[in-house]
């Protein structure tokens, strides 16, 4: 069963159109997350769907009932804001079990409830503080707490870990994805961090300029791209991209020179695409092949030493956008800054997008991918 | 305290003219209220013979006893009293009812004025708040008339509802405050007990105004002292002796005495009775508003 679904979800301010039509199912149980850049819109279809926004044209639907004309707290979510919102005069225990006593339960019902969530989140010993004296990995994990209480159908995110530093933050990402492993609970997860995104979901819903880009799972986003922007969102480091004309097309093998004329050997579907186009080549930075001679030649300008692996930043002529190329090496490589890199691209590593930035298909499947990585 | 500002303590020329001017300040601050205590202990038979010094020549308790009525009249005329018979402590009483129901009144009424230009949106609220302000610049004098002839032909005229009146319901300058600092409360907060099941009037009294403490107090001092001092609108329409607030009540004390002077002496230690609970306020608010103060910037 879907416990959410939005059907043609629009949102103007005034004349100005920010969210452009959104057809959306979260199934029960799911872990979705929405992710785009800042200013894309992800926190608007979550208030929209929380009834903090009215939802300008369009339908929503939640656990089954049609929601959008529901006031926020009959909708049956629970939200955990950016900033926590925890208030500030009330002590842990009363955050937490604020809606259930506006909810009437007993008091024995809300003293249950709150030491149960307070022993999952390890809050039992700070019930009585204020927020003000806790650190924001606590703040955060009692606004968890407090949507925890209430048994909500659908739990919604908004950047939750985005005031939290660097290593809390993974740590709390954990907690987060143990805490849906334990719940099943359906969970709806904004963010603009796509390495939030990749680790936590079940299911992307990458988003620019108020629409929806793809939507599938973290792999399926990865190694199938839809286009350009996605392909460019999803991965750290990020894709390459090179300029390129689409020579043709053998059997399986699609054939392109590269603006310096490198030819490369693509396992690409280009479907219609005529020969002569420009195309647009996609390498991930660990698909490209370090080899003796031949292939694409470049200085490398930068080098980082990570541990398990070393990137090298390599000027090449024809990149598609300003940044160098960024490429993966082995960890023990004894590449130097000024050295001239050799770069080769094997059949299953590459993306092909048309002139509009659409996607040709891959012709691999994630047992190649791996094969390729 | 310990977070103790960074700056030197050095004797700078800035700071021996800042702490000069503080002192000149508070001399002239003072030195009224020296004047009206050393007149009150002051004898009136002595009135008139040390009146270059600014101690009194001897003292007294008998005028507070006076103006408190715990003498006879014949003892009270004797002392120099006007023989009329003021009854202080009513006027104390009428003055503290007055301004605890004009406290409660405006504070309440402005907060939910303020709450709702700076939450609710509704249409025309942009005229209607800048039409508040604007209320700001009209002196207050202005609308004594026609509020006299209203509170008049309804019939208030020598009741508590007649005086209250045109201060109760909104204070422009209150609305003007508070929706600065109901402004600044993290939205979040309210979503998030929207979220809870709230309605807007629980969020308003059970989240807004706690978090609001400290401008409420700030308000409801500078409302209080407003209030406490307040002359002339009550001596507009509660003449009667027995719904005289203090300010009025004090007048009396200049009409002539059998002796022909004003009373003088009743009249300062009156008045320094009336001073007392704004001073007690000030005193100990001051502290708590400073604290405040100082707590929500330095964290
Ligand atoms: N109250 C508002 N009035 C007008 N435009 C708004 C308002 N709130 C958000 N927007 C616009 O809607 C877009 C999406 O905003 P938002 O959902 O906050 O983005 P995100 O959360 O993805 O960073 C932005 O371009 C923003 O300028
Ligand atoms: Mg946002």
């Amino acid at each position: 069963m879907s416990d959410v679904v939005l059907r043609q979800v629009r949102k103007a301010y005034g004349s100005i159109e920010t969210i452009h039509g959104i057809d959306l199912a979260v199934e029960s149980g799911e872990f979705v997350v929405f992710v785009g850049p800042s200013g894309c819109g992800k926190s608007t279809l979550l208030r929209m769907i929380a009834g903090l926004e009215d939802i300008t044209s369009g339908e929503l639907e939640i656990a089954g009932v049609r929601a959008d004309t529901l006031p926020p707290a009959r909708r049956q979510v629970a939200m955990v804001f950016q900033s926590y919102a925890l208030y500030p005069h009330l002590t842990v225990f009363e955050n937490m079990a604020f809606g259930l006593t506006l909810a009437g339960e007993s008091r024995d019902v809300i003293r249950d409830r709150v030491s149960r969530a307070a022993q999952v989140l390890q809050l039992s010993h700070l019930l009585e503080r204020k927020p003000k004296a806790l650190s924001g990995g606590q703040r955060q994990r009692v606004a968890i707490g407090r949507a925890i209480v209430r048994k909500p159908a659908v739990f919604l995110f908004d950047e939750p870990l985005s005031n939290l530093d660097a290593s809390l933050r993974v740590q709390m990402r954990i907690e987060i994805a143990r805490l849906h492993a334990e719940m099943q609970a359906t969970m709806i997860y904004v963010t603009h961090d796509q390495v939030e995104a990749m680790t936590l979901a079940d299911k992307i819903v990458v988003l620019n300029k108020g629409g929806i880009e793809q939507v599938g799972s973290p792999l399926d986003l990865y190694h199938h791209p839809r286009n350009l922007f996605v392909a460019g969102f999803i991965g750290s480091p990020k894709m390459n991209f090179l300029e390129g004309v689409l020579q043709g097309t053998s059997g399986e093998l699609a054939t392109v020179t590269l603006a310096d004329g490198t030819p490369l050997q693509l396992a690409i579907d280009t479907g219609s695409t005529a020969p002569g186009t420009r195309v647009t080549v996609g390498v991930r930075p660990e698909h490209f092949v370090a080899v003796a001679s031949g292939g694409l030649a470049g200085r490398v300008l930068v080098v980082e030493h990570l541990g398990d692996a070393t990137f090298a930043y390599v000027d090449v002529p024809g990149r598609a956008q300003e940044e160098l190329l960024i490429v993966r090496l082995p960890a023990n490589s004894r590449t130097r800054i000024g050295d001239t890199l050799h770069l080769d691209v094997p059949v299953y590593g590459g993306h092909l997008f048309d002139t509009d930035g659409h996607a040709l298909r891959r012709l691999v499947t994630e047992d190649t991918d791996r094969a390729a990585a | 305290m310990s977070n103790r500002p960074l700056y030197t303590r050095a004797l700078t020329p800035g700071r021996v003219l800042a702490w000069g001017v503080l002192m000149l300040v508070l001399v002239v601050t003072l030195l009224p209220i020296a004047t009206v205590l050393r007149t009150a202990l002051t004898p009136s038979t002595e009135l008139y013979a040390h009146s270059g010094s600014l101690l009194a020549g001897g003292w007294t308790l008998d005028n507070f006893a006076r103006v408190l009525g715990l003498l006879d009249e014949a003892t009270n005329a004797a002392l120099g009293g006007s023989g009329a018979n003021i009854d202080v402590l009513h006027a104390l009483f009428n003055s503290a009812l007055f301004t605890v129901a004009v406290v409660i009144g405006q504070v309440l009424f402005s907060a939910m004025a303020a709450y709702a230009f700076a939450r609710l949106r509704f249409r025309g609220s942009q005229v209607v708040f800048g039409l508040f302000v604007a209320s700001m610049m009209v002196p207050g004098i202005v609308l004594f008339i026609p509020n006299f002839v209203l509170v008049k032909d309804i019939g208030w005229l020598n009741t508590y509802a007649g005086l209250v009146a045109p201060f109760l319901l909104f204070s422009a300058f209150g609305i003007f405050f508070l929706r600065q600092f109901f402004l600044s409360i993290p939205k979040d907060l309210e979503e998030a007990a929207l979220l809870d099941g709230a309605s807007r009037l629980y969020i308003f009294f059970r989240i807004v105004l706690p978090l609001s403490k400290t401008p409420i107090a700030t308000l409801s001092i500078l409302c209080g002292i407003a209030a406490w001092n307040e002359f002339f609108w009550p001596f507009l329409v509660a003449k009667d002796e027995d719904m005289q607030v203090l300010t009025v009540a004090l007048q009396s004390f200049k009409s002539s005495t059998p002796q022909g002077a004003p009373d003088w002496t009743g009249l300062m230690a009156a008045t320094f009775l009336s001073i007392l609970p704004t001073a007690a306020l000030l005193i100990s608010m001051a502290r708590r508003v400073v604290e405040s103060v100082a707590f929500s910037g330095g964290k």
